[in-house]
């Protein structure tokens, strides 16, 4: 899993070229995640557009990406397909994060 | 006595249902994910529900389970009217059931250093399943599902 680094504006946009997060893919991208994204306090937010399945494995990974960031950044979320939301609304866990519908909603 | 895995599903009709051997790994799980979602589509049917059920049940199959020595999980899946039956057999350890109901905390006000990573996949499958059976008999767990199929238009 190769993720990708973006800068729009001064928002630091994290893409993920896979179109899952799951068990089989939860580790390798924490640790990319850690190589990439900037802890310096910079807006971060993690574009989903494209991942069409997050698994618990996968939604635990973006959850610990979210406390490894912290307390300087709170990671944003973006793009996310249908499969995922229903992911993140059964377990709660939308109420978590900020969530843009896309990248051209950052500023909401 | 043999504690051979058989499919408990020989006399579902065989046009609507689906038996399949799955080896113990998270990417050929996903494989066989992607195997059962075809079959689905094959019928009209697709449901988020089925996959992340089943992905979180096999998943934890695979990560508590005792490796490809205890052999393939079977799934067996069958069809009817707007209710998926699964049927997941494996020779693993026994274990704890995901039959009482827990409800998701709301953590919305819970700092961020002190959110749950894990605990999910437990709730994933109680929240969408309808009924839920486990039986550990012979050194064979049987895991008895019925996942309610919610259609597109029912969602929209």
């Amino acid at each position: 899993m190769d993720l990708v680094l973006q800068n729009i504006g001064d928002v630091a946009v994290v893409k993920v070229p896979d179109n899952r997060i799951d068990a089989a893919s939860a580790i390798q991208f924490k640790e990319r995640f850690r190589d990439i994204a900037p802890k310096s306090g910079q807006r971060v937010v993690l574009d989903l557009d494209g991942v069409g399945f997050v698994d618990s494995s996968g939604l635990g990974a973006i959850v610990a990406m979210m406390k490894w960031l912290a307390p300087n950044t709170a990671l944003e979320l973006a793009g996310m397909g249908e499969t995922v939301r229903k992911v993140f609304a059964l377990t709660r866990m939308d109420t978590v994060f900020k969530i843009h519908d896309d990248l051209s909603a950052l500023s909401d | 006595m043999t504690t051979s895995l058989h499919c408990p599903t020989k006399d579902w009709p065989v046009s609507r249902s689906l038996c399949t051997a799955i080896a113990l790994d998270a990417l050929r799980v996903r494989g066989s994910l992607k195997q059962f979602d075809d079959w689905l589509a094959t019928h009209g049917v697709r449901s988020d529900e089925a996959e992340i059920v089943l992905a979180e049940v096999l998943n934890n199959l695979v990560e508590h389970g005792q490796g490809p020595a205890a052999g393939d999980i079977h799934l067996c899946a069958r069809l009817d009217g707007d209710q998926l039956y699964c049927e997941i057999h494996d020779k693993g350890p026994a274990f704890a059931p995901p039959v009482r109901r827990v409800d998701m905390a709301d953590h919305s006000s819970t700092p961020i250093d002190t959110l749950p990573e894990g605990g999910f996949g437990l709730f994933l499958i109680q929240s969408l399943c309808e009924e839920i059976d486990y039986q550990s008999e012979c050194g064979c767990n049987r895991l008895s599902l019925k996942i309610p199929l919610i259609t597109k238009s029912e969602q929209i």
